[in-house]
C-alpha cells in the first residue's frame, strides 16, 4: 500500500521527483565511475606488473627524478655491482627474493631467422619477483648461474616466431653465434604498461649476460621483493642504508617498481581526487535537494498528514513514511547513477580489450552512500511532518 | 450499553492574557447504537466537543470514558491506536488525499489498524474487497479509479464515508458533513447515515443546520459551551 501510494505521489509530481533524484544520481555516477575506473586501472596495472608487482622494489644506479608526471633516470653511473645484490640478499631482513638484471643486445636467431627480442640476464629469483609461469620446461637455476651456463628461458612470442607451436625445450637459440640451450618456455604475459611486448624476451643467467655477452661488471638494476606489503617501507630504507654504507654516497636510488612503470599513476590520482570532489559536491547538492523537496512536500501534504493521524497513524508512522520516501528517492537516484557509470566502465574495459569488468565494489559503495544520504536528508522533513497535531491541521484548513 | 461518557469536560483556550472558556463542564452519555446530532451556532464550542469526542484534542479538565476506557489517561500512541480501531471520521472538507484515486483513498485507514486487529476484522473479506463493496453500496463504484479532483462534492463525501467505514469502527463522527454540499447531496448523505444507524452503528453528527440535525434520533443543542438536550 505504502509503495503504491508513493508511486502515485511521484507520478503526480514527476518534475519534482526527477529534480530530487538528479543530485544523488550525479553524485553516485561520478563516485562509482571514479571507483570503477580506478579499480579497472589497478587491475590492469596488477596484470601488467604481476601479482607481486606492487611490492617489488628496484634499485637503479644514478638518480631518479620526477619530471612532469614522468619518472626519469637522470644520470647513469656504472656503480651497481653483483656484490651489492648479494649483500642485500644476505644482510637485509624481510627480503623474500633478490634478482639483479642486465639487459644485453645480441643478435637473436635460429635456423637462419633473426628476431628482435630483448635479452635479460637474471637470477632464479626473478621468476618469483615477476610471477612468471612456465608453459613447459623449467626456469633458470642457481646452478645455471654458477656455471655461467649457455641456457635460456624464452617468452611465448619468441618461441612462436622461431619454433612454431611445438615446445622447443631442448633445442637451441643463438645469441650472436653462441648456442643457448632452451630449458623453458613462458606462458603468454601480454604487454607492459608502456606497451612493450613481455613475451618477446629471452632470459639467460646473469653471469652469462655479464661475462659472455656484455663483458662489463655493473648492473642495470636490482629487483628486491619484500616478504609482505607492510614491510616494503622498512626494506626500502634498509637497502638504502646498506648501499650508502657500501658506496659512501647516494649514487643509486631505491624505488617502487610500480612507481617507475606506472606513469599514469599521478594522472589517475588527480582524476580520482577530482571525481571525489565532484561526487561529494553533488552528494551535498542531492541531499539538500531532497531535503528541500521533502520539506516542501510536508507542508503541501498537511491534509494527508492530518487525516492519517485522525485515522490512527502515530507520529512514528508519519515520520517513517517521509523517511522511506526520501530514502527511496535517493536510492532510485543512486541506482540510476550506478547503472550509468557501471555501463561506461564496462564499455571502456571491453573496448580497450581489458576483459569484462563490472565495478561491483564501486557500485555497492555508491548505493550504500545514496541510501544513507536519503535517510539523513529525510530526517528533518520526517520530524517536521510528525510534529503536527491532527487538530491543528484539520481545524485550520 | 454506554459507549461514550463525558464528565465535567472543560476546555479553556488561552490567547495571550485572555482566557476563553469554550466548554464549560459538559456531561454527556451516548449509548451504543445511538444516532446523535449536536447542533449549535458557530463559536458555540460544538467543533471543540467533537474533537474531544474523536480523541483528537485533550480537554483542560474532565473525564472521558470510551467503552469504559479512561481516554485521556492514554499516551499519544495509544490514543492513535484507539482512533484506528474504534472511530471513523467524516469532515466538511472531505480531506481526501489528492494524488490517490477514490479506491486507494478508502483504503488509507487500513494500514493504521494494529496488525492483530487487522487480521481479525478482515478475516472474511480482504480490505480491497470491502472497499469495493462500500463504494458499490454508496453508489460510486464506477468512480473508483477517479482522483478526488475529478469528483463532485457529493461523490467526494461518499468516498470519505466509505473511508470512515472501512475499518468497521463502532463510532462515526461527522463534522458538518453536508457543509459543502447542495441540498440533494446533503439529503443523500444523511440518508446514508440513517441507514448506518439502522445497522446499529453509533453516529454523532455536528451541524449548524437544524434540517440535517433532524435526521438524528437524538438532538443535543450546545450554546455558549453548555449542553441542552432537546
Amino acid at each position: 500500500m505504502r509503495l503504491k501510494e508513493l508511486e502515485n505521489y511521484f507520478r503526480e509530481n514527476k518534475k519534482r521527483f526527477l529534480l530530487s533524484v538528479m543530485g544523488v544520481a550525479i553524485g553516485v555516477f561520478s563516485l562509482s565511475l571514479m571507483l570503477g575506473i580506478t579499480s579497472l586501472m589497478e587491475k590492469r596495472v596488477e596484470k601488467a606488473i604481476g601479482k607481486l608487482g606492487a611490492l617489488v622494489l628496484v634499485v637503479i644506479p644514478g638518480e631518479v627524478k620526477n619530471l612532469g608526471g614522468r619518472t626519469l633516470q637522470l644520470s647513469f653511473y656504472p656503480t651497481l655491482k653483483v656484490k651489492d645484490a648479494v649483500a642485500i640478499k644476505e644482510k637485509c631482513p624481510d627480503v623474500e627474493a633478490v634478482s639483479p638484471f642486465k639487459r644485453v643486445s645480441p643478435n637473436v636467431h635460429y635456423g637462419g631467422k633473426r628476431i628482435d627480442a630483448q635479452v635479460f640476464g637474471v637470477w632464479p629469483d626473478y621468476q618469483e619477483i615477476s610471477s612468471l609461469n612456465l608453459r613447459c620446461g623449467r626456469f633458470l637455476t642457481e646452478e645455471d648461474n654458477r656455471e655461467i651456463a649457455q641456457r635460456a628461458v624464452i617468452g611465448s612470442e619468441v618461441a612462436k616466431k622461431l619454433y612454431g607451436e611445438t615446445c622447443p625445450v631442448g633445442k637451441v637459440i643463438y645469441l650472436y653465434d653462441a648456442p643457448y640451450k632452451i630449458v623453458g618456455v613462458l606462458k603468454k604475459r601480454g604487454t607492459s604498461l608502456s606497451g612493450e611486448d613481455l613475451d618477446n624476451r629471452v632470459y639467460i643467467p646473469l653471469s652469462s649476460a655479464m661475462k659472455r655477452i656484455s663483458n662489463v661488471n655493473y648492473l642495470d638494476g636490482i629487483y628486491v621483493l619484500p616478504v609482505s606489503k607492510d614491510k616494503v617501507k622498512e626494506v626500502k630504507e634498509n637497502i638504502r642504508e646498506l648501499l650508502l654504507k657500501r658506496h659512501g654516497k647516494a649514487d643509486f636510488s631505491v624505488n617502487r617498481f610500480e612507481d617507475l612503470v606506472n606513469t599514469q599513476k599521478q594522472a589517475m590520482e588527480i582524476f580520482s581526487k577530482l571525481s571525489l570532489t565532484v561526487s561529494l559536491i553533488s552528494f551535498g547538492v542531492g541531499a539538500l535537494g531532497i531535503l528541500a523537496v521533502m520539506t516542501l512536500s510536508v507542508y503541501e501534504r498537511l491534509v494527508e498528514i492530518g487525516i492519517k493521524r485522525a485515522f490512527g497513524a502515530t507520529k512514528k508512522d508519519i515520520a517513517l513514511q517521509f523517511l522511506i520516501e526520501s530514502t527511496l528517492v535517493s536510492f532510485v537516484g543512486g541506482t540510476l547513477g550506478a547503472l550509468t557509470s557501471g555501463t561506461i566502465v564496462l564499455l571502456i574495459a571491453t573496448l580497450a580489450h581489458w576483459g569484462t569488468y563490472i565495478p561491483v565494489k564501486g557500485t555497492l559503495t555508491a548505493l550504500l552512500l545514496s541510501t544513507l544520504i536519503g535517510i539523513i536528508s529525510g530526517l528533518y522533513p520526517a520530524l517536521r511532518a510528525s510534529s503536527f497535531e491532527p487538530k491543528e491541521i484539520i481545524k485550520s484548513s | 450499553m454506554t459507549l461514550i461518557e463525558l464528565k465535567g469536560i472543560r476546555k479553556v483556550y488561552r490567547q495571550g492574557e485572555l482566557e476563553v472558556e469554550v466548554l464549560k463542564g459538559i456531561d454527556l452519555k451516548v449509548e451504543r447504537g445511538e444516532f446523535v446530532s449536536i447542533i449549535g451556532p458557530s463559536g458555540s464550542g460544538k467543533s471543540t466537543l467533537l474533537y474531544i469526542l474523536g480523541c483528537l484534542d485533550r480537554p483542560t479538565q474532565g473525564k472521558y470514558y470510551f467503552n469504559g476506557t479512561d481516554v485521556f489517561s492514554l499516551k499519544d500512541e495509544e490514543l492513535s491506536k484507539l482512533r484506528a480501531k474504534h472511530i471513523g471520521f467524516v469532515f466538511q472538507s472531505f480531506y481526501l488525499i489528492p494524488y490517490l484515486n477514490a479506491f486507494d483513498n478508502v483504503l488509507v485507514p487500513v494500514e493504521y489498524l494494529p496488525k492483530g486487529e487487522k487480521k481479525k476484522r478482515f478475516k472474511e473479506e480482504s480490505p480491497e474487497e470491502r472497499a469495493r463493496e462500500l463504494l458499490k453500496r454508496l453508489n460510486i463504484a464506477e468512480r473508483a479509479n477517479f482522483k478526488p479532483s475529478e469528483l463532485s462534492g457529493g461523490q467526494k463525501q461518499r468516498v470519505a464515508i466509505a473511508r470512515a467505514l472501512i475499518n468497521k469502527p463502532e463510532l462515526i463522527l461527522a463534522d458538518e458533513p453536508t457543509g459543502q454540499l447542495d441540498s440533494a447531496s446533503s439529503k443523500a448523505v444523511m440518508e446514508i447515515f440513517k441507514e448506518l444507524h439502522r445497522e446499529g452503528k453509533t453516529l454523532i453528527v455536528v451541524t449548524h443546520d437544524p434540517e440535517v440535525a433532524s435526521f438524528a434520533q437524538r438532538v443535543i443543542e450546545i450554546r455558549d459551551g453548555e449542553i441542552r438536550e432537546r
